[in-house]
């Protein structure tokens, strides 16, 4: 799972922020205030818990150089009457089927509706036959409005062990985790109720029994857990909503558009590299500085077109200033900018030498976060298409194109020495540029009966360079037992 | 038992004795069974039955605090391990020895160490033995003589030698030896035949019998496990059997020009006692020393850093190659050839010469003289330095002739001991001559020799030099040849002895012998290299036959497969693109194309294996450096071409259903511009960074044009301004305070100002994947005299 593999990353990010452990209250102590506190959870729970799902899809996965399908655990929780819920978006991508186990302990089958990589959300919704009974269904509480030390509770099913709940308090309400291009969007609620795997997309709630965030991810056992603020989740999940009742459901899942303008900003206090830049003067309450700085312009957006360049102050957006002061402000400043209309001009303003600047730009529709997978069966690897978001490097080097994703061992491609992040550039004489390339390449070689040798020369590019591989399929590997 | 092979002599026919009939001697034992003696003059019989003897030595470990039996750069331990096998084995070494004077045996010389032996004694065939001592050194024979005291001299008797009568093609000679069967000493015979050399003008030179040659392996140590006898003194009769000679070849020639003596020769030969050797030794030893020196090289430190590990060719300073040797100080000796120069018989190969720093000529502790290197000679392993100031003291004596054949000399072998330079001195003899390089015939010793021994005659002047012979072209070769691996400079068949003679011209004009591209060079200098500007891969025979090019790449085992080419690079210009299969090159006039085979695992790429991704991504850690080593089979082999050589280039352009065509273009090797292990650099330790000039490799391997500022950062210091800035290694500082950089000078340049201006910090635009960002260099630590590297240049 995508929020495993960045725990490390995580703790690092986590350690440098400032990040601190606390210990869980030991809640069968009287309470101090005189408040029944043992109360107040039943109360929260008696709410949330008929909300709760345990999600089991049967996800794909191709990562190992071979299609594989397998079930995993995670959890939900329901959004609505009529029976959306949300889930995260590392639990139900993929999912050739998603079973859900309801809090009466019914199993019911869902449609995953919506999913939204960039925030890690998805949003499901339960195959029920219509006119039944209204689900019970959480709330969501205004997460912008938690305090740090706020008590919540963590429900879901840590490694598969259903209807678990675990209580901690709110360590930050904001903290930002420096992801390359993933998760631009949020910050996370860090908390230390324990949030494991098979916790991620269950719900984080409050002491009123009301949804606070999504819980996705977790440092081990540490005191350490990341949630999706429950406004973000809202936000994406009725965004996912409103676009899967226009779209018909042959084309689910539906993904959040968002505007692209090619601006990546960093903070005027940037206290990780401890690089300080001055801001414009504001005028309100405590004169904060305003503006953020833009750090990289990329080649060919929108903003290169509108000439913007790396330094420059980003001031205003849709005629609201922008407060970019602090790492934590960053992801609403992209939310802005996401949100702008796509193939509308707009105009910005931006400082440069001192001199404020408007600027017309006109954002695009933000491309594929990720790309889509296939599976070259009896050649034994799996590729992928490259997308700017998800793999920066192979993008930086070749652009567009088709990069292996997995070599099954053993196998036919791990004999040719092929590898994963090898871009592929022909096979055989098919020059790969899509998916689709690579899919009529294969089939056309893989069904030609006509031919003598099963040897292909694939063209790859490795490390930026190129070099030719000879993949034989003569022995098939997937025969062996 | 006698074979008959018929040689094209004429009429006549060379009788190959390959079985010696047996003889048993009257007093070594009867043998009944031995009923078909063949015909051996009774008086000959007689004579060698009397006059043969056996030695036999006891060794002991060399007692002497002088033994140097554990240095190990020293023949002493070799030798030492022969004794110690006897001691061990509780066994004596047994030689074959003549009675030739009144208590004096001649035994061939064997250079027995004489602190070893613990005792001599002498055995007579007729079973008598008496105690003996080492005696003397014959200066004209292979031999040496061992002596019996007084009391004893009456039981031996000395072999008489009749005058050698006229040999002629009607004279057949006879040879009787002593060789031990199973644990009899039996004598052995046989008939010698002359077969005649002939000469123009002269009379022919007759040899008699067989074995001749430089081989002496009478003068080979013996190990417990050698045949006894071998080699051991043989007499030589007339055919009336009146003995005539010696021989330690087994057989006569009229010149005594190998392994044989006649009488007078042998009885007259001047001698020197070997008990005084040790003292005349200590004396020459001393004068030698005065010519010899010790000479400290020192390399320059090898700064790694962006330039990745450089691949080290091997070099005749140990295997350990230019990189091995960074920083480091090596000690050679030299010899003194004129008051301000010395020889070094050393090779120095291209590469380790041009980090060469400093050297200086050590004349004892604390007190040396810096000399500069004038240049390495092309035809063998040697150099010339020169003092930079002040005067050697003695030249070393120049011999005005070889040493006669079997005139024992000095094989000088300098090496430090007890922290001084020392010179071991062993005897060897000339052996003969064999035909070598160029098809000259160089002289050869009996003795073991390794390039770098000094060979002075027995009056201590210099007639030659062991050095390794060099080949042209050798090092061009060594590359192109991908089990180069195997062999190298320092083969031991390419080392001889240079006679003074060939080296005098090279030492009075060495500019006109030196090797033009073996330089002393900067540090950056040093680190360019040729190009032709491409990158490649290399082909499988799979791969080859899939890509139809199975042909012309001879299954793939020939070809480099180009993946880039830089531009404006010679390969550019002659029109090389990325996908043609370059072939073979051609250096200068040459016929023999090298063909380009570049060694799997050696010189591919270093990124054979894909970088790693991960840490990448997330902007945090140092980047992944995705620029290839520009050092690799083809830069490396253009460098032994030679800058400046005129080369043809046959490579091969895939086209469809192998219809693809060769073509050849004519190119000049060019150095090509700085890669990054050869940029211009600044470093400070105090603000934490290296940076490097972005180089063509760089630039191409991250899409940035030409025209793109930067420099690279190679390298940070924990816990410096640099990395709490976050800025990593391998990113890319575009920008200092908004101002482009076009280098590492110009990054220095503008913290410099802005120390300078107060300013505490200098903003930096830092490139990593394409993507900028900026960072803030605290600089007020900074400290101009922290800079490194900045006066550096490729001049």
């Amino acid at each position: 799972m995508r929020g495993s593999a960045c725990l490390a990353g995580l703790l690092a990010v986590a350690m440098l922020t400032g990040g601190c452990i606390r210990e869980v209250v030991t809640v069968r102590e009287t309470p101090t205030t005189g408040i029944d506190f043992q109360q107040i959870i039943e109360t929260a729970k008696e709410r949330v818990y008929p909300a709760l799902v345990f999600v089991k899809p049967i996800r794909e996965d191709f990562a190992s150089g071979e299609r594989s399908r397998a079930e995993v655990f995670g959890s939900g929780v329901i959004i609505s009457a009529d029976g959306y819920l949300l889930t995260n978006n590392h639990v139900a991508e993929k999912a050739v089927q998603v079973n859900c186990v309801l809090g009466d302990r019914e199993q019911v089958r869902a449609t995953v509706v919506g999913l939204d990589p960039e925030t890690d959300l998805a949003l499901l919704k339960l195959d029920r036959p219509a006119g039944g009974t209204p689900l019970t269904y959480a709330q969501f509480a205004d997460s912008d409005k938690l305090e740090e030390g706020q008590f919540v509770m963590a429900l879901g099913s840590p490694f598969g062990f259903t209807r678990s709940i675990s209580l901690g308090i709110i360590s930050n309400t904001k903290r930002y985790i420096g992801f390359g291009t993933q998760y631009q969007y949020n910050l996370w609620l860090q908390t230390d109720a324990a949030i494991n795997p098979g916790n991620s997309g269950g719900p984080l709630v409050d002491t009123d029994g009301k949804v606070v965030g999504i819980n996705t991810l977790g440092v081990g056992a540490s005191g350490i857990g990341f949630a999706i603020p429950g406004n973000v989740a809202r936000d994406v999940a009725r965004r996912m909503q409103k676009l899967a009742a226009r779209t018909d459901r042959a084309d689910w899942p539906v993904k959040v558009r968002r505007a692209y303008t090619g601006l990546q900003l960093q903070a005027l206090k940037d206290f990780n590299t401890n690089t300080f830049t001055d801001g414009v003067a504001g005028t309100g309450v405590g004169k904060n500085p305003r503006g953020v700085l833009i750090k990289n312009v990329e080649a060919g957006s929108p903003a290169d077109d509108a000439k913007i360049r790396p330094g420059d102050l980003l001031l205003i957006v849709d005629g609201q200033f922008v407060d970019g002061q602090y790492v934590e402000q960053l992801p609403a400043i992209r939310r802005t900018l996401a949100d702008l209309l796509v193939d509308v001009p707009t105009s910005l303003t931006v400082v440069r030498d001192d001199v404020e600047q408007a600027v017309r730009i006109i954002p695009v529709l933000k491309g594929k976060f990720e790309g889509a997978d296939f599976e070259l069966r009896r050649w034994n690897f799996t590729v992928k298409e490259i997308t700017k978001f998800s793999n920066p490097t192979l993008h930086f080097q070749h652009g567009e194109g088709v990069f292996i994703q997995g070599v099954r061992y053993p196998g036919c491609a791990n004999d040719a020495r092929l590898r994963s992040n090898d871009i592929i550039l022909h096979i055989g004489d098919v020059p790969v540029k899509t998916i689709a390339d690579v899919k009529k390449a294969y089939e056309r070689y893989v069904n030609d009966s006509k031919l003598v040798e099963k040897k292909v020369l694939i063209r790859i590019k490795r490390g930026g360079f190129q070099e030719p591989k000879l993949l034989n399929w003569t022995k098939d590997y997937l025969e062996e037992n | 038992m006698a074979a008959t092979t018929t040689v094209p002599f004429g009429r006549l026919a060379v009788t190959m004795l390959c079985g010696l009939a047996l003889l048993a001697a009257g007093a070594a034992g009867q043998d009944a069974s031995d009923t078909s003696e063949p015909a051996i003059p009774e008086r000959l019989r007689k004579a060698a039955a009397a006059s043969f003897v056996t030695v036999h030595f006891t060794f002991q470990k060399d007692p002497s605090p002088d033994s140097d039996d554990a240095a190990p750069d020293s023949y002493a331990p070799s030798r030492q391990r022969m004794y110690q096998q006897y001691i061990d084995l509780k066994m004596t070494m047994d030689v074959v020895g003549v009675v030739i004077a009144p208590g004096e045996i001649m035994i061939a010389d064997r250079q027995i160490n004489p602190r070893c032996v613990k005792a001599v004694e002498v055995r007579t065939l007729a079973g008598k033995a008496m105690p003996a001592t080492l005696g003397e050194l014959m200066r004209r024979c292979d031999a040496v003589t061992v002596k019996v005291a007084r009391a004893h001299a009456g039981k031996l008797t000395p072999m008489t030698f009749a005058p050698r009568a006229e040999l002629s093609m009607a004279t057949d000679l006879l040879r009787v030896g002593l060789d031990k069967v199973e644990d009899k000493w039996r004598l052995i015979h046989g008939t010698l035949k002359p077969t005649p050399v002939l000469r123009t003008d002269k009379k022919p030179w007759l040899l008699f019998g067989r074995g001749f040659g430089e081989s002496h392996g009478a003068l080979r140590y013996l190990s417990p496990t050698t045949p006894a006898g071998m080699g051991g003194p043989g007499i030589i009769a007339d055919e009336d059997g009146n003995p005539i000679g010696v021989t330690c070849a087994g057989g006569l020639d009229s010149r005594e020009f190998y392994g044989c003596w006649v009488g007078a020769t042998v009885l007259n030969a001047p001698r020197v006692a070997l008990a005084g050797l040790p003292e005349y030794k200590r004396k020459l030893r001393g004068t030698l020393l005065k010519a010899v020196h010790e000479v400290t090289v020192q390399f320059r430190q090898g700064g790694g850093g962006g330039g990745g590990d450089e691949f080290g060719a091997s070099s005749r300073f140990g295997s350990r190659g230019p990189s091995g040797l960074a920083g480091r100080e090596v000690t050679v000796f030299g010899v003194a050839v004129s008051d301000k120069r010395i020889f070094i018989p050393k090779g120095l190969d291209r590469k380790v010469a041009a980090q060469l720093d400093a050297m200086y000529v050590k004349f004892s502790a604390g007190r040396r003289a810096r000399a500069k290197f004038l240049g390495a000679y092309k035809d063998f392993g040697g150099m010339l330095i020169e003092l930079t100031s002040g005067t050697l003291p003695v030249a070393v004596p120049a011999a005005p002739k070889l040493p006669d054949r079997h005139e024992p000399f000095w094989i000088a072998s300098a090496r430090k001991r007890y922290a001084a330079k020392h010179v071991d001195l062993r005897r060897a003899r000339l052996s003969g001559r064999r035909r070598g390089f160029a098809n000259g015939y160089h002289w050869r010793a009996n003795a073991t020799m390794k390039s770098g021994d000094l060979l002075f005659d027995y009056r201590g002047r210099l007639f030659g030099v062991v050095l390794n012979q060099r080949i042209e072209d050798e090092e061009q070769r060594r590359v192109a040849d991908p089990r180069a691996g195997s062999y190298s400079y320092g083969r031991s068949d390419s080392q001889r002895i240079f006679l003074l003679s060939e080296l005098q011209p090279r030492l009075a004009s060495p500019d006109k012998h030196f090797d033009t591209k073996i330089v002393v060079k900067s540090r950056l200098a040093a680190r360019r290299r040729s190009w032709l500007g491409v990158e490649f891969v290399t082909l499988s025979p799979d791969v080859a036959e899939q890509m139809k090019v199975a042909k012309p790449t001879k299954d793939g085992s020939v070809g480099l497969l180009i993946n880039a080419v830089y531009p404006n690079s010679p390969a550019a210009a002659i029109g090389l693109r990325e996908g043609d299969i370059l072939l073979r090159v051609a250096v200068g006039g040459k016929t023999d194309p090298i063909e380009l085979k570049a060694g799997r695992g050696r010189y591919v790429s270093r990124y054979d294996s894909y970088p790693r991704f991960g840490g990448n991504d997330s902007g945090e850690g140092p980047a992944e450096r995705t620029w290839k080593a520009r050092e690799n089979f083809l830069t490396t082999l253009l460098d032994a071409i030679g800058v400046g050589t005129k080369i043809t280039v046959t490579s091969y352009r895939p086209a469809g259903e192998g219809k693809g065509a060769e073509q050849t273009a004519e190119v000049t090797v060019t150095m090509a511009p700085p890669d990054i292990s050869a940029a211009r650099r600044w470093k400070n330790r105090k603000i934490g960074l290296s940076v490097r000039d972005l180089t063509y490799e760089v630039r191409q391997a991250l899409t940035l044009k030409p025209s793109a500022p930067g420099v690279v950062l190679v390298k940070t210091e924990p816990g410096s301004p640099a990395s709490i800035a976050r800025i990593w290694p391998n990113e890319i500082i575009t920008h200092a305070d908004g101002k482009p950089l076009s280098g590492a000078w110009d990054l220095h340049k503008a913290i410099a100002a802005a120390k300078a201006a107060n300013a505490g910090k200098v903003r930096l635009a830092v490139l990593r994947l394409g993507k900028s960002r900026f960072a803030d260099l605290k600089i007020d630590a900074y400290n101009p005299d922290d800079d490194e590297g900045l006066d550096e240049d490729y001049e």
